[in-house]
This record gives C-alpha cells, sequence and structure tokens, in this order.
C-alpha cells in the first residue's frame, strides 16, 4: 500500500516535471536538457529511477522467492536499516566521486544484496523444516544462487575494470562489496548443498530401517541417526569463509586507510568477523576434546542411578540401558552425575562445554596441563565402579559417599575436615591406586590413615609441575596422589581453581 | 525422518504437556501444527501489578536447533516494561544464547540451557511483569520512569492495557 502511495507520487510528479519542460521550452533538445541540469528535475528522475529499481526488484522476488515469510521480511528490513547505515558512513569517505553513477551502481549493489539476504534466510529455513519443502523450493534456491554466483562475479570483474581503466577510485568500495557478496554466495551454497545431502542421508537411513524392521515401530527409532560429519564440514567450510572475508576485509581496509582514512562503515564488520572466527576456531577445539574424552571418561550410567532420574534433559525422552541400541540413545553420565543421551550431550557440546543442568564444566581443563595426568584421571574415572587388582588399595568402590557420621582430625594443620559429607549429586567415588604396570613412587602420608566415612579436606596450588595438594610442610603432586592415595579421591575430575578445597572421602586401605 | 525431528519431538511434548497441566494465567501453543518452531502465547498481567487484567499475546519463535538454542518473544500489543524493548521482543537473561556474555554483565548461569522449558519462560516472563528489573534496561523511557515516576509509570502502563482491550 505504501509502495502504490510511493510509485504514484513519482510517477506524478515526473509527468509534473516533464509536462512542466515540454511546456516551458520549445523544443524536445532544451526540454531534455533543462530536464537534467535542473536539480529539482533531476532528483525528481533519481526518484524515478529508485522507484522502477524496487518495483523490478519486487517483480524479481515474487519469480525466485515466490511469497515471503513474515519473517524474511523482517529480517529484510533489519538488514536494510543497518546497511543504510553503513552505506551512509562509506559515503563520508567517497563524497568526491559521489555521482550518477555511483549512486547507480550503488543501487544496483542494494539490488542484489537483497536477495542475498533473502536466500540466506531461505536455505535456514530448509535447515528448520527440511521435509516439507518441494521442488519448486529447490528449483528457485538453486537458480538463484547460480545466477548470484554469476552475477556477483561478472560486476567484481566490471568494478575492477572499471577501477584500473578509468582510474575511477569509487569503484574499489563496489569491488569490495561484491567480493563480500561473492562470499556469501559461496557460503549460502554449501550451505545448501550440505542441507540437501542431509537430507538425503536421512531418507536413505529411513528406507534402509523401513526395510529391516517394517513391522514394529520402526517409524520411533528412524530419526534418531544424525549425519555427524556435517558439523565437521559446515565448520571447515565456514572456517575457509571466514579466513577469506577477513582478507577481503583487511585489503580494502589497508588500501582505504593508506588513501583515504579510517574507513568507519566496515570498522563493525571486520570486528564482528574476527571475532566469530577466534570463537569458532576455540569452541571447535574446545568440542573435540569434550568428545574425544566423552567415550573415555564418562562413565555409564548404573541402573540404579537411571531410575532415579531417567529424563534426558535436552530432548525429554526416557533413556534406557539397551546394549544394542544406538549409540546416540546411550546414556552417559557427566563427571557431576547428570545423566544425558549421549547424541544429545553432543549436539550441546557443539555450543557448550557445560553440563547443561548444573553447568558444571564437563572436562577436566583444570589438570590438562600435563598430559600424564589427564590420561591418569580418564583412567581413573573409567575404573569406577569396576573394581579393580590393584596394588594398594581396592577399596569398595560404589560405596555411598553420604552419610559420613563422625569426623575427626588428622593431625596435619592444613588439612581440615568437611563440615558434612559432600551432596551426592556433586561427587563420585574415584578409586585412585595405580594399576599395576605402573611405577610406584614411595611416598610418606603426612597423615594419619583415616577413618571410614571421613573426609579430608586438601587446600590445592598451582606448582610449576602442576597442580599440587598442600598437607603441612609438604606438597604432593595431584597426579601421585590420584595414583597412590591409600583412599579414593572424589571431584577429581572437576576443574578445582587452585587454593580452593579439595575433598577426598576416606577409604581405608585394605591391609 | 529429518534431523530438526529432536526440536520438534521435543516442542510437539512440550505442547502436549501444556495442554494437560496447563499453569494459571499462561496459554501457548503452534500457530500452525505443521510448523512447531512458531508458537503463539498468551500471558495475563499478574493480580496486584499495574499490569493486572491486561492479556498480552506474544510470539514465540524457536530455532531449529532448540532446545540446544532459546526461542525469541516478541509481543504483539504495545507493552509499557523496563524490559520489553519498545518492538515487543522481550529481554531476559534466560532467553539469551548460551555462553559467556561477551559484555560481562550477566553470568553464564543465568542464560539458556535446554533445562528450561516454554513453560518456564512463560513464567519467567510473567514474574518479570510483576517484577520488573530497572537495571538492565530494554526499554529506557519505562526504565526512567518506573525508578523516577512509579504513579505515571502505572498510568501508562493502565492505558495501554486499556487500549489494547479495545475500551
Amino acid at each position: 500500500m505504501k509502495l502504490a502511495v510511493y510509485g504514484l507520487t513519482s510517477t506524478l510528479l515526473v509527468v509534473t516535471a516533464v509536462f512542466v519542460a515540454f511546456y516551458q521550452r520549445p523544443n524536445f533538445y532544451s526540454a531534455a536538457i533543462y530536464l537534467s541540469q535542473n536539480n529539482i528535475a533531476f532528483l525528481i528522475l533519481c526518484n524515478l529511477a529508485v522507484m522502477i529499481t524496487i518495483f523490478i526488484e519486487r517483480l524479481a522476488l515474487t519469480i525466485f522467492f515466490g511469497d515471503l515469510r513474515s519473517h524474511e521480511t523482517e529480517r529484510l528490513y533489519e538488514q536494510l536499516w543497518f546497511t543504510g547505515m553503513e552505506t551512509g558512513l562509506a559515503l563520508t569517505i567517497f563524497r568526491d566521486a559521489f555521482d550518477l553513477r555511483f549512486l547507480s551502481v550503488l543501487l544496483l549493489l542494494m539490488f542484489v544484496k537483497v536477495f542475498h539476504w533473502l536466500i540466506t534466510e531461505r536455505i535456514k529455513y530448509l535447515d528448520l523444516i527440511p521435509d516439507a519443502q518441494k521442488l519448486l523450493f529447490h528449483v528457485r534456491c538453486i537458480s538463484t544462487l547460480t545466477m548470484l554466483f554469476v552475477v556477483d562475479a561478472v560486476l567484481i570483474d566490471y568494478c575492477l575494470q572499471d577501477m584500473f581503466n578509468k582510474r575511477a577510485n569509487q569503484m574499489l568500495i563496489f569491488a569490495f562489496e561484491f567480493a563480500l557478496l561473492e562470499v556469501q554466495c559461496f557460503r549460502n551454497i554449501y550451505h545448501y548443498a550440505l542441507d540437501c545431502y542431509e537430507v538425503y542421508v536421512y531418507r536413505r537411513i529411513l528406507r534402509a530401517q523401513l526395510q529391516r524392521e517394517n513391522d514394529l515401530e520402526g517409524v520411533e527409532t528412524i530419526d534418531e541417526e544424525v549425519w555427524e560429519p556435517k558439523m565437521l564440514y559446515v565448520f571447515v567450510f565456514d572456517l575457509f569463509a571466514d579466513a577469506l572475508s577477513i582478507l577481503i576485509y583487511m585489503a580494502f581496509f589497508a588500501i582505504v586507510i593508506s588513501f583515504y582514512g579510517l574507513p568507519l562503515h566496515i570498522v563493525r564488520d571486520v570486528y564482528r568477523t574476527t571475532r566469530s572466527f577466534i570463537t569458532r576456531i576455540r569452541d571447535f577445539i574446545k568440542y573435540r576434546k569434550a568428545v574425544q574424552q566423552m567415550n573415555s571418561c564418562y562413565a555409564d550410567p548404573t541402573p540404579e542411578e537411571l531410575d532415579r532420574d531417567n529424563v534426558c534433559i535436552i530432548c525429554r525422552e526416557e533413556m534406557t540401558l539397551n546394549p544394542d541400541q544406538r549409540t546416540r540413545r546411550k546414556p552417559k553420565k557427566l563427571p557431576c552425575s547428570h545423566i544425558l543421551h549421549l547424541g544429545c550431550l553432543k549436539s550441546w557440546l557443539e555450543r557448550q562445554q557445560r553440563c547443561p543442568t548444573c553447568r558444571q564444566p564437563v572436562q577436566p581443563e583444570r589438570f590438562s596441563s600435563s598430559t600424564r595426568t589427564q590420561t591418569s584421571v580418564a583412567r581413573t574415572i573409567t575404573q569406577t565402579f569396576q573394581p579393580t587388582a590393584a596394588t594398594s588399595a581396592p577399596a569398595p568402590l560404589n560405596r555411598p559417599t553420604t552419610g559420613a557420621a563422625d569426623h575427626h582430625t588428622t593431625g596435619t594443620t592444613d588439612t581440615a575436615w568437611a563440615p558434612s559429607a559432600p551432596s551426592p549429586t556433586h561427587t563420585r567415588p574415584v578409586p585412585t591406586h595405580s594399576t599395576s604396570n605402573e611405577e610406584e613412587d614411595t611416598i610418606n602420608w603426612p597423615f594419619a590413615s583415616p577413618a571410614p566415612d571421613d573426609y579430608i579436606v586438601f587446600k590445592i596450588k598451582d606448582a610449576a609441575d602442576g597442580p599440587v595438594i598442600v598437607s603441612g610442610s609438604t606438597q604432593i603432586p595431584l597426579s601421585t596422589l590420584q595414583r597412590q592415595a591409600p583412599f579414593s579421591v572424589i571431584n577429581i575430575a572437576m576443574p578445582v581453581p587452585p587454593g580452593s578445597t579439595f575433598v577426598a572421602p576416606n577409604v581405608p586401605p585394605s591391609q | 525422518m529429518q534431523k530438526s525431528s529432536t526440536a520438534s519431538r521435543r516442542l510437539l511434548k512440550e505442547y502436549k504437556q501444556l495442554l494437560t497441566d496447563t499453569p494459571d494465567g499462561i496459554s501457548a501453543g503452534p500457530i500452525d501444527e505443521n510448523n512447531m518452531f512458531e508458537w503463539e502465547c498468551i500471558i495475563q498481567g499478574p493480580d496486584g501489578t499495574p499490569y493486572e487484567g491486561g492479556v498480552f499475546p506474544a510470539i514465540l519463535k524457536f530455532p531449529s536447533d532448540y532446545p540446544l538454542n532459546p526461542p525469541t518473544m516478541k509481543f504483539t500489543t504495545p507493552l509499557f516494561h523496563p524490559n520489553v524493548y519498545q518492538d515487543g521482543t522481550v529481554c531476559i537473561s534466560i532467553l539469551h544464547p548460551p555462553g559467556d556474555d561477551p559484555h560481562m554483565y550477566e553470568t553464564a548461569a543465568e542464560r539458556w540451557s535446554p533445562i528450561q522449558s516454554v513453560e518456564k519462560i512463560l513464567l519467567s516472563v510473567m514474574s518479570m511483569l510483576s517484577e520488573p528489573n530497572p537495571e538492565s534496561g530494554a526499554n529506557i523511557d519505562a526504565c526512567k520512569m518506573f525508578r523516577d515516576d512509579l504513579p505515571g509509570f502505572k498510568a501508562v502502563v493502565r492505558t495501554n492495557i486499556r487500549q489494547s482491550l479495545g475500551l
């Protein structure tokens, strides 16, 4: 409606201007001169050009995208707003070169940009509801993507040619913008390809499963498979695309800053892209670490633990201990003893490396300084609930750690008694005796052999060789404690900041 | 069948849960049952607050990786509140994506986690209505008025409610 009013007004203005020109001037030539020289008439004509562009854009959008969803329109206006502001800033740099050609290329840029935004939204939508998409959707996506890829390339070439041949420096900004759009187009293409391939993979799995178990509840189990490598592909491609855009930004930044001055309009984008680049790499490393440790580090829950709470907090579905179920449906227990589906846990770890329930970090970052410690942690944890033939202390392994009755002091200055037993949801007894093939360092424990059901609190300090526990004047490396303590050590898998206390339940060594 | 099934199945579960056991003062459900990723919900203004008697419809939009990322919530009628943007977008910490706040303003513990649900979001929004937090303001005018001119703030809220109810 607003658009119709705008269109009508613009047309009327043009008609009036043209009419006035021809009425006042004797012949066509002078009328045309008047129209192009008079400021107001010129402005009206420019407005007409903008209007025509908008209408062509609308037409093209209807052809390539069909009806826009409300969400898409919303995003479109949001993007337009930002871009409008940034363009305003960009114009200040190239203010000398502002002319009709500049304006027309600017319009063209906007025209192409709208397409890029919308196709990005469309592809996100495919990710949301992959199965609901019909053939027309794919035809539109593919044709739009191909068209944009070619158009971008042609425009980059045109701008560069123009810049070098006619020394039109203002074309630099457009070459840069179109190069960025080409990167975005590339991003969209691989996202689209990966999404489509993923849908294909699911269809295939579905068919295979239906054939295998076409009699009973096949539908319930089908959608558990996830095409896991997708995450890796997306990551690699995203990283590449990010690196590419950073390069383009940097090049532009360098050129502009040496010839014109600070390009204010892209500072925001440069910052954003660089930050996303860095966080992407960091998150990915963390994720890989967590996943690597997942199988060795995190224990399978016992049936009793599962009975207490068997709903996975992420998918809100039941967890069962069924040996022949798919790996992603297997329950896993985090160091904080919260239980989740392995698959759900993995997808969550892609985003954050903390327990979704209590937000404890899921990996013992604190101890990862030395690999020895790390593997030792991994081993001790997997040993939980498995009686091992150890040299020093085969402690009663799944003895409850709660209900500590009487506490007594051990006579050392730096150890203190825990006021109460740690809550069972956050603790887990970990037998820390070394396996038989490991060499023994002899150590004199500076404290008396404690009674059952007691707890010792250690202070942890950072030392040169990694964390140590302090007991009186003695410092014992944490790794030694893990291997040799004549009692179980709990909380070992949780990162403990230096200076904090460390609780260990005392399990008497078997004599 | 499709990989978004985790998200849509969890949403379906939450929807069924809400149908059988709806807390007082809220109602929510998908706008179109073929698309579980857009919900409409209605929140009643809590009693004993300026919002009492008001009925506030809002749109919840879920990402494809829900519940790993939070939905967004936007009121569709004008709602004058320190923590609601002028376009109706709700600004509460549990609707912020997981991870640490780049501005170090709120801790990761206050932000989204899959343990939250539509029901919890709506209940949080209800409690946000009864206890505005002008410290982390989304609508600066509302914040200022709430702090300096409480009667005036209440009057604006009441007028808005009357208008939205067509009184």
